[in-house]
């Protein structure tokens, strides 16, 4: 089992981000997309088979709402896998959120805080070998 | 939890002095450091090699004083983690496997006077830096507050015991 | 005493730099740090039961270093994802300090930040909510929370 996984933020940054997270954390992944709203991230389903999702809420174009809405109301992709990564810090939209059935995780969040909820929710054990080269960012010091 | 350390099996122990590091595949041995203030002690494991590291960190950054990180890289944080890390691969440690915990990161101060260095905070945002550039999670951490706390390591297991105000727990 | 406002600006921020940007924010800078010329400034525009503006400034030599903590790189990276990073700060800074001064039950909308290289890109603030300054390595970050609309409903 691998995981074909989308990650979708306005920022490439915050997307990098993510992306080395779940590399380090011993997910084993698939094809890894990138989208920076929700539309283009519709665009990628449209094309593509997606097993786990990560969502921004705040997004031009089409929000990370929205786009869970979508997913949620096509028979072809309502069971994805959605981790709603944001800012967002409202009770009322959390709620709604989890309502939809998607996990959240709140920025700014550890990495530690990030992969404890990816493996939660992937249904990953912990201590699998990482991938440490898949991770991008610079070299190692050690 | 509260878990008695007396009852764990070890018959040595290795002890990190303030700006040291131990290592061990004995697992017969038992690291441990003192007294962390706002020092970082910061241990690794490997759970197939059976390789423990304990390292009692004081300073972020090396860049203060060169001269005494030559002489004494584990005295700071940008220098002492890489050189535990890679003591513990020449003992058979591999890095996709270590599972790493700390404790400390305080901030001592004494009733009324401000923390105005944060000492114990830099200590952890350079430890987090350095972890996050190179890779590693950590898997336990017991940090801040302003309380002095004993760690250790036992090599066998691998269980991390931290200590403080008299109460002991798992980490 | 420092009002609720600028306190929880104040955590919003350094806790955004500390986790998110990996740097130390020293809430009691020096000269040098205070004196460092402003390289880049952010914008992130609210919506809400109060409505305004949060701006970000970093001053000093600190737009790669920013990314290039954040992307776990050994160089800065390019110039268009340093702006990038800086502006994701200021948007994650904003979507946590609104909650917490007016309640975790309002929603907000955030616009997609607007970040510039120029200190003078838009003009200042007639009032000024509340400032936060920091010291992060040899130059600083100053966060500003202009509120226009509906300032009446923040507790204080």
């Amino acid at each position: 089992m691998v995981f074909n996984t989308l990650v979708v933020d306005d920022s490439a940054v915050m997307r990098k981000m993510i992306i080395r997270t779940l590399h380090l954390s011993g997910v084993p992944l698939g094809e890894v997309y990138e989208a920076g709203n929700g539309q283009e991230a519709l665009d990628v389903m449209a094309d593509h088979w997606v097993d786990l999702a990560l969502v921004d809420i705040n997004m031009p174009v089409m929000n990370g709402e929205e786009f869970i809405q979508r997913v949620r109301a096509d028979d072809e992709t309502r069971d994805l896998a959605i981790i709603v990564v944001s800012t967002e810090s409202s009770e009322t939209r959390i709620n709604q959120i989890r309502a939809a059935g998607a996990d959240f995780v709140h920025k700014p969040f550890t990495p530690e805080q990030l992969r404890d909820t990816v493996l939660r929710v992937t249904g990953v054990s912990d201590g699998e070998p990482h991938d440490m080269e898949a991770a991008g960012g610079g070299g190692f010091d050690f | 939890m509260t878990v008695d350390v007396l009852k764990r099996g070890y018959t040595e122990k290795q002890v990190a002095g303030i700006a040291e590091m131990v290592l061990s595949n004995r697992p017969d041995d038992l690291l441990i450091t003192y007294a962390l203030g706002s020092c970082l002690g910061l241990c690794i494991y490997d759970p197939v090699a059976k390789v423990g590291g304990l390292i009692h960190l004081m300073l972020p950054s090396s860049q203060i004083d060169p001269g005494r990180a030559a002489t004494n890289p584990e005295r700071f944080v940008d220098t002492g983690v890489p050189l535990l890390f890679r003591e513990a691969y020449k003992l058979g440690a591999r890095k996709e496997r270590i599972i790493a915990k700390v404790a400390g990161g305080a901030s001592m101060v004494e009733a009324g006077r401000a923390d105005s260095f944060q000492t114990g905070k830099r200590n952890y945002v350079t430890l987090k830096k350095l972890l996050w550039k190179n890779g590693v999670f950590l898997k336990g951490e017991d940090v801040g507050g302003n309380v002095s706390r004993t760690i250790s390591l036992y090599v066998a297991s691998g269980e991390v015991v931290v200590k403080s105000n008299g109460e002991s727990k798992l980490l | 005493m420092e009002n609720p406002t600028t306190w929880k600006l104040r955590e919003a921020a350094a806790s955004t730099f500390e986790q998110l940007g990996f740097f130390f924010p020293d809430e009691e800078p020096y000269d040098e740090q205070l004196e460092a010329p402003v390289a880049a400034v952010a914008r992130v525009r609210f919506r809400g039961p109060i409505g305004g503006v949060l701006e970000l400034r970093l001053a000093g030599d600190l737009l790669g270093p920013l990314a290039q903590n954040m992307l776990a790189a050994d160089v800065p990276p390019d110039h268009a994802t340093c702006l990038d990073a800086f502006g994701e700060m200021a948007n994650v800074i904003c979507g946590n300090v609104l909650p917490a001064l007016v309640g975790s039950q309002a929603v907000f909308d955030l616009e997609p930040p607007e970040v510039s290289t120029d200190p003078q890109a838009w003009p200042r603030f007639e009032e000024i909510t509340a400032y936060a300054v920091f010291g992060i390595e040899e130059g600083r970050a100053e966060a500003v929370l202009h509120i226009a609309e509906g300032a009446e409903v923040v507790a204080s």
